[in-house]
């Protein structure tokens, strides 16, 4: 007894086993073929996300569509002074942190301080000076007048020389002139506004007169300061930037640092009033790991359809192939269920000789007979242009379509046929009452081919439609975009898209009968 | 063919006819003729006489826009045949590609369909649909797409192998890794070798493996004895279905080359050929010849499938 008990727990246990072990192997069968569709099918994810991108997005490392998030900076701006290369500033005097007299450019006089630069030291950026502006005073230097011409050489007059201005009061007004000489209380001047109108003296004493005094002014020749100026309605990429407290913090970007040389800078939104941060960690020293993570968001560029839509001028294209499929579509369904059905059911010498030279036009080249058939279409009988090339020959029966139909005919039960036929049924009405109804499988499974066929075939369409473009189906039309949308993979991959929605969604929508009409033409060897 | 059985049947019953003198028989004959009568005007108008005339104008000179000016020229169009370079060029091209793509053209079903025959998958129908999805997508679509995916930058496959530290090649402007490219695009086109292998696999008799497990075989002497023999008929018949493919190959390599045929002629598909030479240069003699000599080598090769099948081909009964 003992003996059973334990023999019964043991085969127990293997079945467990064995169980658990089948599973497994199912849930790893399924994790492959998983993985095998992934990658069967990842042309289709390219192509679905490469149609919502624009251009830059198509370079980027992500794979759907994404855009940086923009911080849209509305304030004043900021700072409300920059020191730009070429312009000039006035120097003046000023009395740094221990006192010592310095001669800096003015760049600013704000509400609370005097914003200056050292020329001395541009390097050392500007100097923020709090002290009271009444107390400083610009460097000056006498304005003077350089005399080009040729003449009063005699006089003491020499080319080149700057001579200082002064005011002189002269026949009751004030003359500006420029003083070149001396003697005494007699002074000699030029009038720098007509310098060839002779020598103008003056007899007078100069502390009289007026020296003309104008503002050094310092010419700035470095880079602009700060590097960074805010301008209103400017738009900064928004960062994830690491807070002291371990969390992150949405900072914008205003300038990007070159790693390892220049800080970045970013400002941040929540508290504009901190100024311009300068960013010292490198965030993008490291490319694999950035410190700093720019904040996107999912931007499908849907309008690339809009786009493609018009420029490619689909409704003409799919008029054009739905027309050509459809046309060709009833011609091919109502002559194979003809001849099928003339297979199946009639007693027709040497059918199986016929039926042989039936099945073997599918091995003929398409080349073999296109040269003489284009002429006939072509020169014969003037079809160039249109779409009766295209669907004229379907109505004439093919192969596999004819296939396809016998095999799924001659399973229909004779019987049938032998009623309707003792009720006086002729051939025609046992066709359309009898066969057709029992054989709607196989003749949807044949429209479908055919449509499916229409649609995709591009020989043929190609040879007959170039010329003329506006007959031409989708195939042929699409791919004069090729070139045009050459630099521009997105329209592309939309135009593929928009190609292939139709064939498609109605395989899906009679998966069944379509696979079912395949496995049917197989069938017959 | 069982066809004949059906139709010895039909002469039995009595009843009257519209051609009211005849037999029985003799109207059904009749009638049978009326329904074939579209194929039978068809194969006349579009295979036969087409390729009667097709044969003929390799004796001439006959051009599209000149067909007043047609002459016979004898043998002319066959002595440029054998010295034209890119005959034999393009021939290669065709021939050498087809011994790439034949094999996996019936492999990579083959191994799809023993895939989503193994009772273990769950979900064997929807795979079944996806797997076969591609089948429908239109020609042009399938070269856009991949003409993306390839893509030495930007595309998905170069991208994914920079993930794995392998730098991809520019799939289509390289004269070595194109033909790879071509049949990553012609496996997207295996659905109807996968759905019919499939079918027949599923009709192998459950007998078989039973009696087969029962003498202790494992999964893969099973499929070597018994999967794989009853199975070759559908190889068979989708070897040549392939074979008769690839000698009409034409739209992809066209599309993506831009009818150039290249990099470097490598893909001057004998198609690709026969159009610049028939449609684009209107020498329809001429065209009318390469076209010829195809269909003088594609019988040849289907030929020779055909009587090699003898010796690998499996036929229950000896049917046909």
């Amino acid at each position: 007894m003992a003996d059973s008990t334990h023999k019964r727990k043991l085969w127990g246990s293997k079945q467990i086993v064995a169980r658990y072990r089948n599973l497994g192997l199912s849930a790893l069968l399924l994790m492959f073929t998983i993985m095998l569709l992934i990658a069967y099918l990842s042309p289709f994810g390219y192509m679905a996300t490469t149609a919502i991108k624009n251009k830059p997005q198509i370079t980027e490392k992500s794979i759907l569509p994404m855009s940086p998030v923009m911080y849209r900076y509305d304030g004043e701006e900021y700072p409300e002074w920059s020191v730009r290369t070429g312009s000039r500033y006035p120097l003046y005097r000023v009395p740094d942190e221990q006192g010592i007299w310095r001669e800096w450019a003015l760049i600013a006089t704000l509400d609370d301080m005097v914003v200056f630069l050292d020329p001395a030291n541009v390097a050392g950026g500007v100097i923020e000076w709090t002290g009271d502006p009444a107390t400083i005073e610009p460097l000056t230097e006498p304005e003077t007048f350089m005399y080009v011409g040729t003449g009063y050489r005699e006089e003491g007059v020499v080319r080149g020389t700057p001579y200082p201005l002064y005011d002189i009061p002269l026949d009751g007004g004030v003359k500006r002139l420029a003083l070149f000489k001396s003697e005494g209380d007699t002074h000699y001047f030029l009038d720098p506004a007509a310098p060839e109108s002779g020598i103008v003296t003056w007899q007078g004493d100069l502390a009289e007169a007026t020296a003309l005094e104008k503002e050094v002014l310092y010419t700035y020749r470095g880079k602009t300061i700060p590097e960074v100026v805010l301008q209103p309605g400017a738009e900064y990429p928004l960062y994830e930037v690491p807070a002291p407290d371990g969390g992150t913090q949405r900072w914008a970007m205003v300038r990007q640092g070159v790693p390892g040389q220049t800080e970045t800078y970013f400002i941040d939104p929540e508290n504009l009033d901190a100024g311009i941060l300068a960013w010292s960690e490198q965030p993008f020293a490291n490319q694999q790991q950035p410190t700093a993570k720019p904040v996107k968001r999912f931007d499908p560029q849907w309008e690339n359809f809009s786009y493609a839509w018009r420029e490619v001028g689909f409704p003409r294209l799919l008029f054009n192939t739905l027309m050509i499929a459809i046309l060709g579509m009833i011609g091919t369904v109502i002559s194979c269920t003809l001849v099928a059905y003339a297979f199946t059911r009639f007693p027709i010498p040497y059918k199986n000789v016929l039926f042989m030279i039936l099945i073997s036009t599918i091995i003929l080249p398409k080349q073999v007979t296109l040269v003489p058939t284009y002429f006939v279409f072509s020169q014969v009988l003037g079809w160039t242009g249109t779409w009766l090339p295209l669907i004229v020959p379907h109505f004439f029966a093919n192969a596999y379509n004819v296939l396809l139909l016998r095999q799924y005919f001659s399973t229909l039960p004779i019987e049938l046929d032998e009623a309707a036929m003792i009720d006086g049924a002729g051939p025609f009405r046992i066709l359309r009452s009898v066969i057709i109804p029992q054989a709607w499988p196989a003749i949807v499974a044949v429209s479908l081919f055919h449509f499916v066929f229409a649609w995709n075939d591009y020989f043929e369409p190609l040879i007959y439609t170039l010329s003329n473009p506006k007959i031409a189906p989708l195939s042929v039309g699409i791919q004069i975009f090729n070139f045009v949308f050459d630099q521009q993979p997105h329209l592309i991959q939309a135009t593929a898209l928009m190609g292939l929605v139709i064939p498609v969604v109605l395989f899906f929508l009679a998966q069944r009968v379509f696979m079912r009409g395949v496995i049917l033409t197989g069938v017959e060897k | 063919m069982s066809v004949a059985d059906q139709t010895q049947s039909m002469t039995a019953p009595t009843g009257r006819t519209i051609f009211g003198r005849l037999t029985l028989q003799q109207s059904r004959t009749l009638w049978g003729w009326v329904f074939l009568a579209p194929w039978v005007f068809g194969f006349l108008a579009f295979y036969f006489f087409p390729m009667i005339a097709s044969f003929a104008f390799t004796f001439t000179d006959l051009q599209l826009t000149k067909p007043d000016e047609v002459s016979f020229v004898g043998l002319n169009n066959y002595r440029t045949l054998l010295k034209d370079v890119y005959v034999g060029k393009s021939l290669k091209v065709t021939l050498s590609y087809m011994v790439l793509a034949l094999p996996i053209s019936i492999l990579i079903p083959l191994g799809l369909a023993t895939l989503l025959n193994s009772k273990q998958l769950w979900g064997r129908r929807l795979f079944r649909t996806l797997f076969y999805m591609p089948y429908v997508v239109p020609i042009i679509s399938v070269t856009y797409i991949f003409n993306g995916f390839l893509n030495a930058q930007s595309g998905w496959l170069n991208r994914f192998l920079g993930l794995l530290g392998i730098s991809g090649p520019n799939w289509l402007y390289s004269s070595t890794w194109i033909y790879p490219a071509l049949l990553m695009i012609g496996i997207w086109g295996t659905g109807n070798a996968m759905l019919t292998l499939l079918a027949s696999m599923q009709t192998v008799p459950t007998e078989l493996y039973e009696a087969a497990r029962v003498d202790g075989a494992g999964p893969v002497t099973v499929f070597r004895r018994i999967t794989l023999p009853l199975i070759t008929p559908m190889i068979f018949y989708n070897l040549i279905l392939s074979t008769i493919g690839l000698f009409r190959y034409f739209d992809v390599p066209y599309i993506i080359s831009r009818g150039t045929g290249g990099p470097n002629d490598i893909t001057l598909f004998y198609n690709i050929y026969f159009y610049r030479v028939a449609i684009q240069y209107d020498r329809m003699g001429y065209g009318a010849t390469l076209a010829w000599l195809l269909f003088v080598i594609a019988l040849i090769t289907t030929i020779i499938l055909f009587v090699t099948a003898r010796k690998w081909v499996y036929y229950a009964g000896g049917d046909d």
